[in-house]
């Protein structure tokens, strides 16, 4: 693996301009200033709350196959959904068949969560809540690569009593005094799809695995791409819905493999 | 402009069609690895690579909008308002061919041999033309695939992609910037080897695309969104001298649901507008022929019929005619693979060139009428303004400087691509948009350097830029740019096996 080493701060700069460059996504065309991304940002929340909420709902799941040799994983995330959003989220994932004598794996996953705002902030009234199913089937092509594909059920559920409503152009200073034209005092939405999804899992070194995997919604053209480092416990990744008002979400979660 | 009680049928027809494609591409996925269980242990450790199987290589032209090294494309559809797209860029089955699924088989179970295919792409790109503001696009694609090869004289190949292009430079006149579109597609392929030097390959195949031109249009409701259906049978000759030659007949539907035409709606009001969608669907007839000589050089020549169901040929009175709409596309082309430096040990230090020429020269019709205000009587009437005529020039160079123990390839790239275009009866208009006496032309010349690096032998990271520079003589510029400067910066990963 000399070269691997060689370029490693080359592949390193190449990462952070992927990161940096979907950072800045699509919808931020011309916006030169931090402002009016902002913005354009909030402005697009306020027309379709739901996609964001919805986007957000994703970032607690964990469609990868059980890790080999295991049966039972257990995970939460912990950034960017428990920690700031106070997401209350867990996932479980259970294979039910093991990859042997030419079967593929078969796992079945599932997750829930609930924002616990109401829980400390005196006043608050939130019911955001969401929880997703599915399955998958994943099979080895070679003895570092494993390819998965799988049916996912995800739905999402929110109903925010925001009080002082929410105000794009007092949010960013430049607009304030201007008429609300962008304004929420309250969401109530919910969201569900039907996702088919298709990745591969590449073993990295022991126990330590990098997955991409793309999603595409049939109920609604929906599409997220996800890349995700897998450790022995953390897992570090960057989700990414193209289509979304934000649209990229790093995130970091642990998981429990028995 | 939209025709909901279509769209609403296929709506759900492509959503039938997406559920079938990836189901089947879940399915390939579950039997290749039933198949491949004996030779490919799970990945519970890490292990030694196997003997090297060079991994695929990252196109040299890799540029803001790759293509999957082998996403079974098999069709682009010539758009009604994208006069310069080429009707069938390329065939379901070269694009299988390309596919690295012709490698040594990973598996055997049973007598069955498969052949599995995955990629994976995801690029991002930020664009500051010389118009309007700069813009970061994004393109994601995955597709899986095998061939499951029964006997010496029966193989089945499948393949299914699901591919996002997001906002970036467009090639093709008519497209804007901020386009977006998702494209599935899927094809099946029977592969019947009648005598060692005579294969006969039946294929069918489904493609949905979606194209959103802006914020404010749903998925699934744009006004260019097609979807096409059809079967091919190629004929493969190998000749003595290492010449192998394919013939090859398509058949294909392309339905467009939403589209709609303005003049048809002014002229007979809102109350048919409804009936209006699917005035761009056609029915695509294609010959082509390919061969290739050694490992070197490949060439073809490729006529496609597209005989339009609805559109009608509009006449200089400003109404449509009896006469369907008929379009012809011919092309014609070579590419060579060459070693321009050997490589020092296995492929590294290696420099590679493939280039390519192509020819496309369309002839269609239908005509053209510019209403210069509402209500014009007297519309400027140009018979055979679709018809043109183009060169495709494309020189990718790849130095491959480094080579890892596990056959990943580090390597420097640079492209150059030309694409000419000239209308045979277009004027080129001023910048107030009146016709003039020259013929149109549009010239546009990309350079992209780039670098290609491991992550393993499977998984390359890009990071590149692409200078784009379009010129014409159409100085009419009020709504699509035809004179402009595009830099773009971008970085991708590429999986591929």
């Amino acid at each position: 693996m000399k070269s691997v080493t060689s370029h490693r701060e080359l592949k390193g700069a190449s990462l952070r301009l992927l990161l940096a460059l979907a950072f800045l996504a699509p919808g931020a065309a011309g916006a030169l200033s931090l402002t009016d991304r902002m913005i354009g940002v909030a402005t697009d929340i306020a027309a379709d709350p739901a996609s964001f909420l919805y986007d957000l709902h994703q970032n607690n799941e964990d469609f990868t196959p059980v890790t080999p040799g295991r049966f039972v994983e257990g995970g939460m995330n912990l950034f960017p959904t428990f920690l700031p959003l106070a997401m209350l989220n867990g996932n479980l994932k259970v294979r039910l068949l093991k990859e042997h004598g030419g079967l593929p794996q078969i796992d079945l996953l599932g997750g829930g969560w609930s924002d616990m705002a109401a829980w400390f902030v005196p006043g608050t009234k939130v019911g955001w809540w969401g929880w997703n199913l599915g399955a998958i089937i994943s099979g080895s092509i070679d003895p570092r690569m494993r390819v998965f594909g799988g049916y996912e059920y995800s739905q999402m559920r929110a109903d925010l009593e925001l009080g002082d409503k929410i105000d794009a152009g007092s949010m960013f200073g430049s607009l304030e005094g201007l008429p609300d034209l962008s304004t929420l005092n309250s969401i109530h939405v919910g969201k569900r799809e039907h996702y088919l999804t298709l990745g591969a899992e590449l073993l990295r070194s022991s126990d330590k695995y990098l997955v991409a995997q793309m999603s595409y919604g049939l109920a609604g053209q929906r599409l997220a791409a996800r890349l995700t480092w897998k450790g022995k416990g953390f897992n570090t990744g960057i989700a990414f819905y193209p289509e979304g008002s934000w649209v990229i979400w790093p995130f970091e979660s642990f998981t429990v493999r028995f | 402009m939209r025709a909901s009680g279509r769209n609403g049928k296929v709506g759900k027809t492509r959503k039938v069609m997406a559920a079938v494609s990836f189901a089947a591409a879940i399915i390939m996925a579950g039997a290749a690895a039933m198949a491949a269980a004996p030779a490919a242990a799970p990945a519970t450790a890490a292990k030694p690579a196997p003997a090297a199987k060079p991994a695929a290589a990252p196109a040299p032209a890799a540029k803001p909008a790759p293509k999957p090294a082998a996403s079974a494309t098999p069709v682009t559809a010539t758009a009604p308002a994208a006069t310069v797209a080429t009707a069938v860029s390329a065939t379901a089955s070269s694009a299988a061919m390309a596919a690295p699924v012709t490698a040594a088989p990973v598996s055997e179970s049973a007598g069955i041999k498969i052949d599995p295919y995955y990629s994976f792409n995801w690029t991002e790109a930020f664009t500051s033309p010389s118009v309007g503001d700069w813009f970061v696009g994004s393109n994601f694609g995955t597709s899986l695939g095998g061939k499951y090869t029964f006997n010496e004289a029966q193989a089945v190949l499948g393949m299914c992609s699901l591919q996002y292009r997001g906002p970036g430079l467009k090639t093709q006149e008519g497209r804007e910037f901020a386009e977006r579109t998702i494209d599935i597609n899927t094809m099946l392929e029977d592969r019947w080897t009648v005598l060692p030097n005579y294969t006969v390959r039946t294929r069918a195949l489904f493609m949905d695309e979606m194209r959103r031109a802006g914020s404010n249009e749903v998925w699934g409701h744009g006004l260019y969104d097609f979807w096409t259906t059809g079967l091919g049978i190629a004929q493969d000759f190998a000749v003595p001298g290492d010449v192998g030659m394919v013939g090859d007949v398509s058949y294909q539907y392309f339905g467009f649901p939403n589209y709609t035409d303005l003049l048809q709606e002014f002229q007979t009001g809102g109350a048919t507008a409804e009936q209006s969608g699917g005035l761009q669907d056609y029915n695509n007839i294609r010959f082509r022929a390919d061969s290739r000589f050694g490992k070197i050089a490949t060439a073809w020549l490729g006529w496609s019929i597209q005989s339009y169901v609805n559109a009608k040929v509009v006449s200089e009175d400003g109404t449509y005619s009896k006469k369907a709409q008929l379009d012809n596309v011919f092309d014609v082309g070579s590419a060579l693979d060459l070693t321009l430096v050997p490589a020092e040990s296995g492929s590294k230090g290696a420099v590679k060139s493939s280039p390519s020429l192509g020819l496309t020269f369309k002839t269609s019709n239908q005509n053209f009428l510019r209403f210069k205000t509402f209500g014009d009587l007297h519309p400027d009437f140009i018979k055979g303004y679709y018809n043109y005529n183009q060169v495709e020039l494309s020189a990718p160079v790849r130095w491959i400087y480094d080579e890892a123990d596990d056959g990943g390839t580090s390597s420097l790239y640079l492209s150059l691509d030309w694409i000419f275009t000239s209308y045979a009866k277009r004027p080129a208009r001023n910048d107030l948009g009146e016709f003039g006496s020259k013929k149109m032309w549009t010239s546009i010349f990309m350079v992209t350097p780039g670098i290609a690096m491991p992550l393993n032998r499977f998984t390359h990271w890009n990071i590149g830029y692409t200078f784009h520079i379009q010129n014409s003589n159409n100085k009419f510029e009020k709504f699509l740019p035809y004179n402009f400067q595009g830099h773009t910066v971008f970085s991708s990963v590429d999986i591929a096996y």
